[in-house]
Formats: C-alpha cells, structure tokens, sequence
C-alpha cells in the first residue's frame, strides 16, 4: 500500500498512528523538549515518506523507522551539542528546559539532569533497555552495535546516573 | 511492560549500582492532547508542498555550497601556483643577465683584463678560457675582434 502512490497517503497515516507515540518517548528521552521532539519527529516521518520505496523489507517497517529516528535524533544532539558550546562561548544561556512547563509531572528535573548528562549513546541505550525493555539482542540488530558494546554502554550509563544522583541528593 | 523482563532490568540495574532501582522513575512524557494528529496534518502537508512544488530548489547550504567552495579553492592554489610559477621564471630567467652585467660591470671598475676577456670568449665566441698567454688559439686576427667587442 505505501507504494501504491493512490494508497500512500491513507497507509502512512497508519504507519504513524502505529509507531508516533513511541517514536515521540525515544526522541523526547534523548532531546529533553518538547519542541525539539516536535521538530524531529516531523523529519522522522518526511524522511520515511520519501524514502518508503527504497526500504527493502530485511527488517520490519518499524525497526526501519526506528533506525531513521535513532540517527536522526544522534545527529541533531551532535549538531545542538556543537551549537551550545559556541553560545557557551559567547555568553548565551542554553535553553534546555523550554518545555519543562509543558511536562509538570512527568520527571523530577534531578533525574531530567542526570539522563541528560550521559553520552548521547548511553543515554539511547539506557532508554531502550530500561523504559522499552528491549533485550541485547533486538538492540544490537537496530543499531549495529555487538551486544558486548551495548552491554559496556548500559553498564556505564547506570553508573554514571548512580554518580550523578549520589552528587545530587533530592 | 513485561513484568518479568522488566524486573530482570532491575535486578541488572541493582547488580551494576546497588540500591539505584528504586530511585529510578518509570514515567514517560506526554504530548499536549491533539498533539499527534496537528503533527501528522504538518508532515502531510510538507509532503503535498513538495509534491507540488516539482523540484526541490537547490540546497546552497550542504552539496552544491561544497562543490563550489572546492572549485573556487583549487582555482585559487593553481592561480597561486602559476603566478609563484611565472614571477619565478621570470626571475630565474632575469638572473643571469643581471647578475652578468653586474658582474661585467665589477670586471670593468676593477679593471681585470683576466676577468672581461673571460666574458668576451665566453659570451661571444663561446671559447674557454685557457690559461696563460700562449694559450690563445686563433691566430692574428683575434686581438681585434676582442677590442671592437670590448670598446
């Protein structure tokens, strides 16, 4: 149906009814905002759409979508990371917590802080693992990473949150 | 959830830093009511512009700025190159002139026969020096040429 340029539209719009929600908790976990989220998530999904026909069916659509989302989200906290050190560098407040307001309730700003200062691929990998419950396994085929590597990054992903809340008591 | 694996989480979580699942949140955020279908609408309608916009205009930001950018820098090195290339050629080719007459002319003010005869011979008849005054091969005739060509 998604090559069917007469059914396209309708099969997308299931596509992202499928997967939207989830796809938004993995951007959100790794951007922090919601307005960031928004953003990439919109190029998730145009992306998906331009390229449907290129996708070859060696994995499921979602584990392809899934993909997309995890590089896309990389590459955008690489750009901002880059992006806050010259506003550093100038002078400027980064604007991390935009959104805050939008979420009241959802997360102490201590736990916000510590996620937020891991590695951007420890802090994936963490989120898969302890809020998607993915096994090694399903991770390494969506990443490409042995299971070993993932296994090291989620060891000190915890650690490194354990270090942080030790230094940061509520 | 799965209960099992996500206790198994924890218990992994509990082995790495003991006493760190239990301060763990399990809340995820939620996006404002409406949120998802405004933002479908929003990605269809970046489809449908650029469906109807046919082509996508050129993007001077990432491909197009680069290969420039390349074109312009090559340009620039091989300008360099061949003006370095021309104004030393011109050099090397002036240098033995200039430092010829300079030369002559120190021969001159010094007024070392040994020296102009040197450079007559050799400029202009392309003769070697040789040593001594014996040593001048060509005859009667050859006294005269060298003073004409001298004065």
């Amino acid at each position: 149906m998604l090559r069917d340029p007469d059914q396209k539209e309708n099969a997308f719009r299931h596509l992202m009814d499928a997967s939207q929600e989830r796809l938004y908790r993995l951007v959100h976990r790794m951007t922090g905002n919601h307005e960031d989220t928004d953003d990439l998530l919109q190029e998730i999904f145009l992306k998906a759409w331009l390229h449907v026909d290129r996708f070859a069916g060696n994995s499921t659509l979602f584990t392809w979508l899934y993909r997309i989302a995890v590089n896309e989200t990389l590459h955008f906290l690489e750009r901002r990371s880059r992006k806050r050190i010259v506003d550093l560098d100038l002078g400027a407040v980064p604007d991390r917590t935009q959104s805050e307001t939008e979420f009241p309730a959802w997360r102490e700003k201590t736990w916000q802080d510590a996620l937020s200062a891991l590695p951007p691929r420890q802090r994936l990998v963490f989120g898969l693992r302890y809020y998607e419950e993915m096994d090694y396994r399903q991770m390494a085929g969506l990443l490409q990473l042995s299971e070993g590597a993932l296994k090291a990054s989620f060891h000190h992903a915890v650690k490194k949150i354990r270090h942080y809340l030790e230094r940061h008591p509520d | 959830m799965n209960p099992q694996e996500h206790q198994s989480i924890r218990d992994e979580i509990e082995r790495i830093a003991p006493g760190l699942s239990s301060r763990l949140p399990r809340e995820e955020p939620i996006p404002p009511v409406d949120y998802f279908a405004g933002m479908q609408n929003r990605v269809l309608a970046k489809v449908r512009e650029r469906s109807l916009g046919g082509a996508r205009p050129v993007r001077i930001g990432t491909p197009f700025l680069r290969a420039a950018a390349a074109i312009t820098l090559l340009a620039v090195v091989l300008g360099g190159w061949w003006t370095y290339r021309s104004a030393s050629g011109e050099k090397l080719a002036a240098l033995p002139t200039e430092s010829m007459a300079a030369w002559l002319e120190d021969a001159l003010c010094e007024a070392d026969e040994d020296l102009l005869l040197e450079y007559v011979l050799d400029e202009h008849y392309e003769l070697p020096l040789l040593d001594g005054a014996d040593a001048f091969p060509l005859g009667d005739d050859f006294p005269d040429l060298l003073e004409e060509d001298l004065f």
